[in-house]
């Protein structure tokens, strides 16, 4: 079984032979890494939104994302924390947590106050205190997709391409073999953008599409 | 409007696939009260791929737990339900 704790043993030209510890982990760059991370949190995760039906879930690789009211959504989060910590040897980094509240019927200051208030008056969710540092009415990426009203859509999409840009400036500045930088360009920075325009929201972002398109000789992102 | 369009689109990547699932399960979100708003929340895990406990993968696959989890609701011996499609892909785990 891979991702488990282990001794690794080969023998060198002389045939000497050598060991090595290995912690337990996934092989960097393997694609199936994903399913067998799926299949070692799906039972855990999967009792857990068992017992809270009012809870609905999307997960994509490690990122987790809950979809309930705000009450249910942090009773759930609470004794998921526990659950992965017991049975999986995870750790859930609160801080880092993203909420978002869809419907433009509270702005921010109001969902922090929301937020706070439940936090301190449920004594189940004691673990989950410092989750308000990333509360927003506007929008959220999920898995690198934006979701959201069409201004934070916008100002998403316009950051990651100014990002983008930068990024170009300095490969430009760096490599100096013709075939790796069109490379660079073509299968990460071109992708990067390609994945914003076409991920399938129609909103403002789709507009940006015809302005990507890489050019060999600049290295630079020109209007179409 | 905006979540059929995004049904609709032709190329999904995986992250566009969550993004449109999350997108939908979070569309009722007029019919829950503004006292407890509906939220979506995204979960964080500390190094998650280099720090898993890797049993349960062992217990899914065999179909059958070999160590109690889920706080005890999980024991020893019970049956555990696994996609039948994975057993093609045993060699690779």
């Amino acid at each position: 079984m891979q991702g488990h704790a282990s001794t690794l043993r080969f023998h060198d030209r002389t045939g000497q032979p050598h060991h090595l510890p290995c912690s337990k982990c996934g092989h960097q760059g393997d694609g199936f890494e994903k399913v067998r991370f799926a299949v070692t949190m799906n039972l855990s995760i999967g009792c857990v939104f068992q017992r809270h039906p009012a809870c609905k879930g999307a997960i994509i690789c490690d990122d987790i994302f809950v979809v309930a009211p705000l009450l249910e959504a942090l009773a759930l989060v609470a004794e998921l924390k526990l659950i992965l910590k017991r049975d999986l040897d995870l750790d859930l980094d609160v801080p880092n947590f993203n909420c978002y509240v869809p419907g433009n019927r509270l702005n921010d200051n109001q969902a922090h106050e929301l937020f706070k208030n439940i936090l301190a008056n449920q004594q189940s969710c004691s673990d989950l205190t410092a989750i308000d540092v990333g509360v927003s009415t506007k929008g959220l990426c999920v898995a690198g997709v934006p979701i959201g009203d069409d201004a934070w859509d916008t100002t998403f999409v316009e950051e990651k391409v100014e990002a983008v840009i930068l990024d170009v400036c300095k490969i430009h500045h760096v490599l100096t073999d013709d075939i790796i930088h069109y490379n660079m360009l073509h299968f990460c920075q071109n992708t990067h953008l390609g994945f914003l325009a076409w991920q399938g929201n129609q909103g403002p972002q789709h507009a940006h599409a015809p302005y990507f398109r890489i050019t060999r000789e600049f290295g630079v992102f020109s209007h179409s | 409007m905006k979540i059929s369009c995004t049904l609709l689109a032709k190329k999904t990547a995986p992250g566009t696939r969550c993004a449109q699932v999350t997108q939908l399960l979070a569309s009722d979100w007029d019919v829950h009260n503004v006292d407890n708003p509906l939220v979506v929340m995204k979960l964080d895990i500390i190094n998650a791929f280099y720090s898993v406990r890797r049993q349960a993968q062992s217990d899914v696959l065999a179909e059958k737990a070999f160590t109690s989890c889920d706080n005890g609701n999980v024991r020893d011996g019970d049956m555990i339900p696994c996609a039948r499609s994975l057993r093609k892909y045993s060699g690779y785990f």
